[in-house]
């Protein structure tokens, strides 16, 4: 049997870790409102999209299949959609504002490592992270689109849908 | 007798008269009264909405309640020094039964009541597979999807577009909770979550140098990116040792002290079996000690893992 004595690795080669911050209860804190808040806006948004594009499917194929007028009917659909699309960003505001309660308790790095944290150093690179606050504006929007593509792989009219109800430009993850 | 049947007829005429009113008055194809086809095509456009939304966040439920547990298995001993393994297999067996691949799983459960739903929704005498995939007048466009455009019929074009739904929703899971993927491989359960979003991977395969020999090949200075996670798989070919085929054990311990990250690959060996750690974010150098025992067999070598 063949070991090389424990205390010398690691004496040699110290792990980079620097002292920890955060229990492990506040990290789960964190984590659990960031998933929870998540969860909640996903569904918020699916729903107000999808209510949405219903009404302006059921307009168009009410054209389509029975011949309708669908002109007011569009008028109408098309308002619904206009003051659901609005609600989002104050969804998503809330969303934020909840989750960073728990986690503004946490160093940033500790949010970032895997090994005795949460494992977001890899959170979209497209973000600029300096802050809690950044990493958290940076999830709900990633959240945001997930939730449009998961609509548009439920419907593959929605994307048509949205732009009859001139509101395409507002969810561009409503796409292929 | 007679005159109780005049009362009814004197009672249906006004009804009758006001019903020819309205089909006169009112305009062709009127939603007042929507075609058996238009009522169908609406059932199943909702049905897909509902029933897609409800199955994407039942699996958000289930998979993230799993993933919480598992966490705090791991944050406890990586920041406390608690004994993980014990509280790892507690979580994983209560988890692969709510998550699990096999058809009794509360999310296989799920997974079935999209597709039956809908399938029962989008397949009538008035509104069929044909509409629901048609870009015509009256269709629901499934052909424009480049995934599932090409489905012959209705329940594999279900299974297809359930699948592009876990696609989207374990990217997002992945997001919101990075360490999901990792936490699900080191206790089996990852292999059915192929979506799962996984950080690069270095490999390392463990072995012997003969079959049987019960001494394991020295892997050296393991050199992983930052931001890359190490995996350890065992060889099947070699590292059984005495004479039982399932009772080897490879303990692989990661780290300094009490907080290391301490895995087990368990016989049988394999690409099933897998034992990942890190990924380390900054530079530096992180021992291990890696220990079979299978047996009477036993060998331990020790070495670093090298983050430039």
């Amino acid at each position: 049997m063949r070991v090389v004595p424990r205390l010398l690795v690691a004496m040699l080669f110290a792990a980079a870790l620097p002292a920890h911050a955060a229990t492990p209860a506040a990290l789960l804190r964190c984590q659990k409102a960031i998933h929870g808040r998540a969860t909640i806006f996903a569904k918020l948004v699916q729903t107000a999209l999808s209510n949405c594009t219903f009404k302006i499917e059921s307009c168009q194929l009410a054209q389509e299949i029975d011949g309708s007028d669908p002109t007011q009917c569009l008028a109408s659909a098309s308002a619904v959609c206009a003051a659901y699309s609005s609600k989002i960003p104050a969804y998503k505001s809330s969303a934020g504002s909840k989750a960073i309660v728990a986690c503004n308790v946490i160093p940033l790095g500790e949010l970032q490592q895997y090994v005795a944290g949460l494992g977001f150093a890899t959170a979209d690179a497209s973000c600029s992270i300096a802050s809690v606050s950044d990493l958290l504006a940076c999830l709900f929007e990633g959240a945001q689109c997930a939730s449009e593509r998961t609509l548009f792989a439920l419907d593959p009219r929605a994307g048509d849908a949205l732009a009859t109800a001139g509101i395409a430009a507002a969810h561009p993850c409503v796409a292929p | 007798m007679a005159s109780r049947a005049g009362g009814a007829w004197a009672r249906r005429r006004p009804t009758a008269g006001l019903a020819l009113v309205a089909a006169l008055l009112l305009p062709a194809g009127s939603t007042c009264l929507a075609s058996a086809e238009l009522s169908a095509a609406k059932l199943c456009r909702k049905a897909f909405n509902v029933q897609g939304r409800t199955y994407a966040l039942k699996r958000m439920g289930l998979v993230l309640a799993c993933v919480d547990k598992l966490l705090k298995c791991e944050l406890l001993a990586e920041i406390d020094g608690a004994a993980a393994a014990g509280c790892r297999a507690a979580v994983a067996k209560s988890c692969a039964r709510r998550v699990g691949a096999q058809a009794d799983s509360s999310l296989a459960k799920a997974a079935l009541r999209f597709e039956s739903k809908v399938g029962v929704a989008c397949q009538t005498p008035d509104y069929d597979y044909t509409d629901v995939s048609s870009t015509g007048p009256g269709g629901l466009w499934f052909a424009n999807d480049a995934t599932c455009g090409a489905s012959i019929d209705l329940p594999s074009l279900l299974v297809c577009v359930r699948d592009q739904v876990e696609a989207r929703i374990d990217a997002m899971m992945s997001a919101v909770k990075p360490r999901t993927a990792l936490l699900f491989d080191n206790v089996g359960l990852g292999a059915d979550f192929p979506h799962l979003v996984r950080p690069p991977l270095v490999d390392a395969v463990l072995s012997a140098p003969a079959p049987g020999s019960g001494v394991l090949v020295d892997p050296g200075v393991l050199v992983v990116a930052a931001g890359s996670g190490l995996r350890f798989t065992g060889d099947a070919a070699t590292l059984g040792c005495g004479g039982v085929s399932d009772d080897g054990r490879v303990t692989i311990t990661v780290g300094a002290g009490p907080t290391a990250q301490q895995l087990t690959l368990d016989e049988p060996y394999g690409a099933g079996e897998v034992a990942i750690f890190g990924p380390w974010i900054a530079a530096g150098s992180v021992p291990y000690t890696i220990a079979l025992q299978d047996g009477a067999c036993a060998d331990t070598v020790s070495g670093t893992v090298s983050v430039p």
